[in-house]
């Protein structure tokens, strides 16, 4: 009996470890987004030569930073929290959105600069940040 | 199985789509991944380590097998085997390019 009192002390304490965890890195997750966001506007933007390169790099860096930060979470909370919500598709989907475009390539040193996008990407941020605080919700109540 | 690191066989920095756009393309990578495949029916492409991925690269690169090097999206699936521990956003990204792929010369699909 005081085995299985020991036991369910320490599966508790792991929970509410992992829950104070996923709680701290679904803050980022909003932070990063929005920090990816801002660097493929800059990349789109950006004028050729010197500029163009350091903000695609820029941007491509900034948009890794944010799926490290939903693997971790994923890797966190798919088992421990059957959540039911699928984040690592939600952040490739919005990734995809940053960079992509059906004419013109993002990574293209050679490419005019793009203005107009902040509607459209502000949309697809909007609707990963929705998914991420669903998930988030679920993982602190 | 063969293994072939991005990051440590190919470039830490992975670039455009195409080799005419700038250094490191994912139509420069498709070509070493071709030659790999060449020599082993299964290749394992380890995309950790790098600075990121651009959703046009990974296109070129996996899509590409598809659209420009005649190998059906059975055998992509079959003899390309896709390592992202860190970042597995990449996957999805990945599956979606095999899916959407048709060879260059089929038609292109009706919409319903």
């Amino acid at each position: 009996m005081a085995l299985l009192g020991f036991w369910l002390a320490h599966a508790l304490t792991v929970k509410r470890e992992r829950r104070k965890e996923a709680g701290e890195i679904c803050e980022q997750i909003e932070e990063l987004a929005e920090k990816a966001l801002e660097s493929a506007l800059a990349g789109w933007g950006a004028a050729i030569g010197a500029e163009r390169t350091s903000a695609t790099y820029r941007a491509k860096w900034d948009a890794q930073k944010l799926g490290l930060a939903v693997t971790r979470l994923h890797n966190k909370t798919s088992d421990a929290f059957h959540t039911g919500i699928n984040l690592i598709e939600a952040a490739a989907t919005f990734r995809t959105a940053l960079f992509d475009d059906p004419t013109e390539d993002f990574f293209d040193s050679s490419r005019a600069s793009i203005g107009g996008k902040e509607a459209a990407l502000h949309g697809a941020m909007s609707t990963f940040i929705a998914r991420a605080n669903q998930l988030r919700d679920i993982v602190l109540r | 199985m063969l293994k072939l690191g991005v990051a440590r066989d190919f470039s830490p920095d992975p670039g455009p789509r195409k080799a005419s756009q700038g250094q490191h393309s994912g139509e420069a990578f498709r070509r070493l991944l071709m030659r790999k495949l060449a020599a082993s029916d299964l290749v394992e492409v380890d995309l950790d380590g790098t600075s990121g991925f651009g959703s046009s690269w990974l296109d070129e690169v996996f899509g590409g097998l598809i659209r420009d090097e005649g190998m059906s999206a059975a055998e992509v699936r079959r003899r390309v085997r896709v390592k992202s521990i860190a970042d597995e956003t990449y996957l999805f990204i990945i599956e979606e390019a095999i899916n959407l792929a048709r060879p260059r010369d089929a038609a292109a699909p009706v919409a319903a």
